[in-house]
């Protein structure tokens, strides 16, 4: 690992070369609070299986695929390569945060990206497992067989289901489910520690980190809290 | 046979007890929302819907505790292949 620059004393300088940019890549932004907002609402209010559900994760996929893909061909602070996930520079920078002085980097920090990271493969597992449940049919085609079926017509489930072993298919979904549902709680708690980071980060920093999330630098202006 | 009126006598005491797992998985109630309800009725669960779910009909229906019951249905075969109990 690149020993980072350790002087904590660099903090007076925003958004230079040893702390994150502010603000981040628009597109980092965006994908940060959508991808938010969507766990959000399918994790706790929208019904499972229903429409809305299915159309919020196929515009999770949408969001990821295009953060993951801005992982290569993104600015530097978007590229895998600027926080390679590094437990051991984790734990290093946590217990520098517990000692008050944590140091600046040009990205996540190495505990940030872990979480990144597990955040993102919660979003794959239940990415995919959500696939599986709903057989790779689109919203669309959701919408119609559900009002197909409340309007009485059970036929079209019949006609689409020609995946052959039965039991088979029951149990994969039956373990997909599991799976999707463990997934998304685990990610629900991982998003609420996530947030307790940033919390501590930004006291440990006097620096509110949520800004540059949200939007540009706002150096000269006063009692603008975004 | 002679044992059958004792058996009788247990399955009509034990009938309002058992009201929570009248339908069972494996039950043929039907492909369609017509024989579905009526035989989910004849097992002492009202359905109040149908809808699909993850390539199966799920049954909203309560028994005649007033429980509420999620009765998976294959649209195919008409068979019960799984029932959730709602608090």
């Amino acid at each position: 690992m690149a020993p980072p620059i350790s002087a904590a004393g660099t903090g007076d300088q925003k958004g230079g070369a040893v702390s994150p940019p502010d603000p981040w890549d628009p597109l980092i932004r965006i994908s940060h609070w959508g991808i938010a907002l969507a766990v959000l609402a399918n994790g706790l209010i929208n019904k499972p299986g229903g429409t809305v559900h299915v159309w919020v994760g196929w515009a999770v996929m949408a969001l990821l695929i295009t953060r993951l893909s801005w992982g290569f061909f993104g600015p530097a602070e978007a590229r895998f390569s600027a926080f390679p996930p590094n437990p051991r520079a984790a734990w290093a920078h946590l217990a520098s945060l517990l000692r008050g002085k944590p140091r600046e980097h040009a990205s996540h920090n190495p505990a940030g990206a872990l979480m990144v990271y597990a955040l993102w493969a919660c979003l794959i597992a239940v990415s995919i497992t959500g696939l599986v449940m709903t057989e790779g049919k689109s919203p669309v085609t959701i919408a119609e067989e559900k009002a197909a079926v409340a309007a009485g017509d059970w036929s079209v489930l019949v006609t689409a289901d020609e995946a052959g072993d039965d039991d088979n298919h029951d149990s994969r979904g039956k373990l997909a489910k599991e799976v999707h549902e463990v997934a998304a709680n685990l990610m629900l708690i991982l998003a609420l520690i996530h947030v307790g980071g940033v919390g501590v980060e930004s006291m440990a920093l006097r620096r509110n980190l949520v800004r540059p999330m949200i939007r540009g630098p706002q150096r000269t202006r006063k009692g603008s809290g975004a | 046979m002679t044992k059958s009126p004792l058996l009788l006598a247990l399955a009509l005491t034990a009938a309002p007890l058992a009201a929570w797992a009248m339908p069972a998985v494996g039950d043929i109630v039907g492909t369609n929302p017509t024989d579905a309800t009526a035989a989910l009725a004849a097992a002492g669960c009202t359905v109040t819907e149908f809808e699909a779910e993850g390539g199966k009909i799920e049954a909203k229906c309560t028994d005649e505790a007033g429980k509420k019951h999620e009765v998976y249905i294959d649209p195919k075969t008409g068979a019960v292949t799984e029932i959730k109990m709602e608090d």
